[in-house]
């Protein structure tokens, strides 16, 4: 069976949309703090150690061609494991969903909407991703195939943009709060690569299995690359201790970014493409929610349970009672769950099976599982 | 395939239609309800912690109308407050109009305030969504009402339109700097240097007898003059000279324009300026050389017993602007001289402004800590050295190289 599926762009885009949204909310920050001024050099030497373990990850599918993150584990563990995983993971996105959301619409309430009530503005978003939902997962993917290069041509602009504001001397003191601060417990950032997360669900949905390597990799340089445009023109814009509550590092950036005397306002055309980012953003999340679900209990129309979850995330979104609250959830809940899921849980759990694998066939690779395509609606 | 494509089309059509909803689509607000800022003053209060004083744009078609002997297209109003927020709600009250901060081009601070500590009104400030960080900082002599209702732009008909443009002569006389909010408030948090403003006050004749008594040994005024002292004849009016000093949040000292110029060669900032020489051909003329960066300032600082060692290197190129019947200039001897006599004169003019900001002020305006850091590894050994504290145990070496190029027009006479 070979039907029309994501292709190497689609992919690549499905995982950076991710990070794109959390480099306009506080990732940047949350970098900054653990690592100081020697930020650039952390995200330097974790984009590395990242792009080894995407190695790894490309190599321990070979094995597993068809099949997704949740196949895997039920093939390791049987369907406890894999209910385990699925929920587990269904959690864990509803919550970085709901309180990203929340994030972003605390900012454009406080920036742009202080009368509009906040329920307001978190259900038109919902309401226009499950919208969009509706339409199958083919369209959702390809639309934000569209939009996000231009997130990645915004983002990049704005970076350029405060090139004249650079001074290079603020990277200094290189190794910023010490060298296990930047290597050892530095290591914690690679919570940043948290969209690699979604590479273990993409696999049955790729149209050539061999894009599998390129989007890898590719999701990997990408990310790494605005992370340093984003930490670095942070870090060399401002002293870092200034920003350190700041609503939005990069809103931050764009305020302080000058198109001349003609354009004073940069920062409303920029909120633009990041409203585009996040409704894109909660979208593909959404996908993904009613994939697992799909995967976990075999129903066939799927997405008929857009509305629910927008509903859950819609109340997860109330969770946290302010700013303070989210910060503490995206500085070190979505950090320390992001970082278990992919060390603690996807890897460890492809490792065993690989080596299950191993054992039940010594000499023979052929994949596993059936032809374990499925169908993009 | 062509379906999926139509399909997603739409669905980003959807997404954008979206987005671009947001965009005005709940504001209720509208030109009619706002009263545009354009200036914001603040200082000390008498019977209450600050004097607000708000520079309010009048919409052109009642312009007409106002008989304030401030510029006709603003009013200037005051009101003693125990914060900007608080202040701002009983002008909302008076004036039932919504105070609008986003067009504000120069936030105020009177020295009196400066002196005293300005840190709560710059994070306030900063905190503010529609305060941006473009608007300028300046210190003012007098009290902030006053200095306000005397702005009244000479050649301008737009309050607004002149603060934005006021500021432009410092690239071509190097006296004062166009320092923003946000240039402010980076360098008040930094850890590499102090912070400074723009320094300005209302010319009057009073202010040019009081305050015109500083003179270079050579006689020269003309860069030693400071905001409010330059001997201008012309009506009551502000003038933007030197910058203010802070250390912390606190207003040290005033730099006269020649000082300011100093600054600006020692941090890359300077583009062009006329500075004035004696003469090495005759004694009590002068030679006037208009002067631009001919290499980027090459600053170091190195850490000897402690204490840091500066050494700046800057390279000029200079035009020669002061000519007359007898002039001779332009053979290599001559230009030779005039080169020796520039690298003198302004080597003298930064040792002195360096040490003033190291001795006098204790306050590393310039810059020179991000020179030093590079002898740090680490960020608790940078905080432990303290460079802020330290600046005032530096001591400096300057090598200027003047290059003087020709004249303009006339090679010589």
């Amino acid at each position: 069976m070979n039907y029309s599926k994501i292709g190497t762009i689609e992919g690549i885009c499905l995982i950076v949309i991710i990070i794109f949204n959390h480099i306009v909310l506080n990732l940047p920050q949350s970098i900054t703090d653990s690592c100081g001024s020697s930020s650039v050099l952390n995200v330097l030497y974790i984009s590395f150690f990242m792009f080894l373990l995407v190695l790894l990850i490309i190599r321990l599918f070979k094995n597993f061609q068809t099949q997704d993150i949740l196949d895997i584990a039920e093939y390791l563990g049987g369907k406890f494991l894999k209910y385990a995983v699925g929920i587990t993971f269904s959690l864990f996105l509803i919550f970085t969903f709901s309180t990203l959301l929340r994030n972003f619409s605390e900012i454009l309430k406080i920036v742009y909407f202080p009368y509009v009530p906040m329920g307001f503005i978190v259900v038109l978003f919902l309401i226009v991703v499950v919208v969009i939902n509706t339409f199958g997962k083919k369209t959702v993917i390809k639309a934000n195939a569209i939009i996000t290069p231009i997130i990645a041509l915004s983002l990049f602009i704005t970076f350029l943009l405060v090139g004249r504001s650079f001074s290079f001397e603020r990277i200094l003191p290189i190794l910023g709060y010490g060298v296990k601060e930047t290597f050892l417990t530095g290591l914690s950032n690679l919570f940043a690569f948290n969209g690699i997360c979604y590479l273990f669900f993409i696999m049955p949905y790729l149209e050539n299995k061999g894009d599998f390597k390129k989007i890898g990799i590719g999701s990997v340089v990408i990310i790494s690359i605005f992370l340093v445009l984003a930490i670095g023109s942070l870090l060399l814009t401002f002293p870092f201790v200034k920003f350190t509550e700041a609503l939005s590092p990069v809103y931050l950036i764009i305020k302080t970014a000058k198109f001349g005397t003609f354009i004073q306002r940069p920062e409303a055309l920029f909120v633009l493409t990041w409203i585009l980012s996040l409704l894109s953003y909660l979208s593909v999340g959404l996908m993904f929610l009613l994939i697992i679900f799909k995967k976990l209990t075999n129903v066939a129309h799927e997405r008929a349970m857009a509305p629910c979850f927008a509903t859950l995330i819609y109340i997860a979104a109330w969770i946290p009672s302010g700013m303070a609250d989210i910060r503490f959830f995206e500085s070190t809940l979505y950090k320390y769950s992001s970082l278990i899921f992919l060390f603690g849980i996807f890897i460890p759990i492809l490792l065993l099976a690989n080596i299950k694998y191993k054992k039940k066939h010594p000499k023979n690779m052929v994949s596993e599982g059936g032809d374990g395509n499925e169908k993009l609606s | 395939m062509k379906n999926s494509l139509k399909t997603a089309i739409l669905a980003f059509l959807i997404l954008l239609g979206f987005s671009l909803s947001f965009f005005g689509a709940f504001n209720a607000k509208n030109i009619d309800n706002l009263a545009y800022v354009v200036a914001l003053g603040l200082d000390v209060g008498e019977t209450n912690n600050l004097k607000l004083s708000l520079q309010i744009a009048i919409p052109s078609d009642s312009s007409s109308m106002s008989g304030s002997e401030q510029s006709s297209d603003s009013i200037v109003n005051s009101v003693e407050c125990s914060s900007i927020e608080s202040g701002i709600t009983l002008f909302n009250s008076y004036i039932s109009k919504q105070i609008d901060l986003s067009h504000c081009k120069v936030i105020v601070f009177s020295e009196k305030l400066a002196k005293l500590g300005i840190s709560e009104y710059l994070y306030t400030l900063m905190n503010n969504i529609q305060v941006q960080s473009e608007a300028n900082i300046m210190v003012c002599k007098e009290d902030c009402s006053t200095f306000l209702k005397n702005s009244k732009p000479l050649l301008e008909k737009m309050s607004a339109k002149y603060y934005e443009i006021a500021l432009n002569s410092s690239e071509y006389t190097g006296y004062t700097a166009n320092i923003t909010l946000g240039t402010f408030f980076s360098d008040y948090t930094d850890t590499f240097q102090e912070a400074s403003a723009i320094l300005a006050s209302v010319n009057t004749q009073n202010t040019q007898d009081l305050e015109a008594t500083q003179g270079s040994t050579n006689g020269n005024l003309d860069g030693n003059y400071t905001a409010g002292e330059t001997p201008i004849e012309s009506k009551s009016n502000i003038e933007n000279m030197g910058l203010a000093v802070f250390r912390d949040d606190k207003m040290v000292g005033e730099l006269t324009g020649m000082e300011t110029l100093c600054q600006l060669l020692l941090q890359n900032k300077m583009k062009s300026a006329t500075i004035t020489i004696p003469s090495p051909f005759e004694d009590d003329k002068i030679i006037d050389l208009s002067i631009t960066l001919n290499k980027r300032t090459k600053n170091t600082v190195k850490i000897v017993n402690g204490s840091p060692y500066i050494t700046s290197k800057i390279v000029l190129a200079a035009r020669i602007l002061s000519m007359d019947k007898n002039s001779d200039n332009l053979d290599k001897e001559s230009i030779q001289k005039i080169e020796e006599y520039a690298n003198q004169y302004l080597e003298s003019n930064l040792l002195s402004f360096l040490y003033k900001t190291a001795k006098d002020f204790k306050a590393d305006s310039v810059g020179f800590g991000k020179y030093a850091v590079h002898h740090f590894l680490t960020w608790d050994s940078w905080t432990n050295y303290d460079w802020l504290a330290n600046y005032e145990n530096s001591f400096f070496d300057v090598e200027v190289d003047t290059k003087v190029k020709s004249g303009y027009l006339l090679m010589e006479s």
